[in-house]
């Protein structure tokens, strides 16, 4: 008979060793939808100011995530791809 | 003036695309940036045929146009996977025709420049082949074993000082915050029967004094030398303590590079390595989609203008 316990997968060994980030800062920037016209995104800073992510020209850098980074709302933009696990 | 576009495939909320966009809006070349696993069919719509000449037809995603026998170059960022909406088996079709239509056009272009090509990137997220080609390649890689068996684990681990990665770093959480693996020291002692469950990549720890993370865009070169904290071995564990420095990469790691990414038919890859202190490079893995932009910023490598080279320039030869 199978019980509810046995349904709960084994976690394999490496998962033991996982642990939650914390290797950032969660981005000071908001994103705003997309600029049809320039086809960039729209952000808005601290101050209320909106700007496109521009390296180096608004004395941040919204578009400088490194990877494995814990964005804002938790997310993160690894190395990886979506599609990285579809082939 | 060339007219034909570049189209930009990745998620809306990506500012590193919005670097090479909006390079590419200063250069005057044509973009349409689109997210297929999202904005189709939506707010995109597809009318493509196939001639003596190849796809042609029209893509419109919003208010803009491609004439699909004329796009220049596809930049493959971050789009999202064309999943379905719910379980219904009226969604997993929908998903699966989009992905494959659609999808399937985009691959297909004739005269279209790949960076990369999204089959590509796929092959090569493998760890077991970018280790079997770069080793091919002559670059020096760290002994590696990858097991389900307890046994073996514990016996490579005795044998040499041993580290665990995982195979593919997927997006986890903990307690509801985003967590990882960071690829870190593993004593003899500490494998157990669940090491039996799946499979597990374990290498001998290179002894090294610093790291490298090599960024090639098309057949440019750019390495920055990262210093993490004394006893970090996974510096992206690191992020608020690294020192950058921009580094010329050795000749002969340069051309195996260039053979890389062409074993793999790949126009960009992300390079980690193992300086030891005698300078020689290990190669540790690729990220053939990997992150860039950081350091741009950090080491002042021009990596930005080298992608929009690429895709302005198109297919060349």
């Amino acid at each position: 008979m199978v019980t509810a316990s046995e349904l709960v997968p084994v976690a394999p060994w490496g998962m033991g060793r996982m642990v939650p980030l914390r290797n950032g800062e969660p981005s000071q920037w908001q994103y705003a939808g997309l600029d049809p016209a320039t086809q960039t995104g729209l952000w808005f800073g601290e101050d209320g100011t909106m700007t496109p992510a521009e390296l180096g020209k608004h004395g941040t850098s919204v578009g400088t995530y490194p990877p494995t980074q814990v964005g804002k709302d938790g997310k993160v933009d690894g190395d990886s791809g979506h599609d990285a696990t579809k082939d | 003036m060339d007219g034909r576009p570049v189209l930009v495939s990745t998620e809306a909320e990506d500012p590193t695309a919005d670097l090479v966009v909006a390079e590419l809006n200063r250069r005057r070349v044509p973009v349409l940036r689109f997210d297929p696993g999202r904005d189709f069919p939506a707010r995109a719509t597809l009318a493509a045929s196939i001639t003596a000449d190849g796809w042609s037809g029209r893509l419109t995603a919003g208010k803009r146009t491609a004439d699909l026998s004329g796009v220049r170059a596809l930049y493959h960022r971050r789009p999202n996977p064309y999943t379905p909406e719910s379980d219904h088996q009226a969604d997993r079709f929908a998903a699966q025709e989009n992905r494959r239509g659609l999808n399937g056009v985009l691959g297909a272009l004739r005269g279209c420049l790949y960076l990369s090509h999204p089959q590509a990137i796929a092959r090569a997220e493998y760890k077991p082949a970018q280790l079997s080609v770069a080793s091919g390649l002559g670059l020096p890689i760290p002994a590696t074993l990858i097991t389900n068996n307890p046994a073996e684990a514990e016996q490579f681990a005795a044998a040499q000082p041993t580290i665990y990665k995982p195979l593919h770093a997927g997006a986890y959480h903990v307690d509801g915050e985003p967590a990882g693996i960071w690829a870190a020291p593993v004593e003899p002692g500490e494998i157990t029967d669940a090491v039996s469950v799946c499979a597990h990549l374990f290498q001998a720890r290179v002894s090294k004094s610093g790291d490298v993370r090599a960024v090639v865009v098309g057949d440019r070169v750019f390495c920055a030398l990262i210093t993490a904290p004394p006893g970090v071995l996974d510096w992206r564990s690191e992020y608020r303590n690294l020192t950058y420095e921009p580094v010329d990469c050795p000749g002969p790691v340069r051309a195996a590079l260039l053979r890389f990414l062409g074993e793999f038919g790949l126009r960009f890859g992300a390079f980690d390595f193992a300086v030891t202190p005698e300078g020689e490079w290990w190669f540790l893995e690729c990220n053939p989609n990997g992150q860039w932009a950081w350091l741009e910023h950090v080491a002042g490598l021009p990596i930005t203008s080298a992608i929009a080279d690429l895709l302005e320039n198109g297919v060349t030869e």
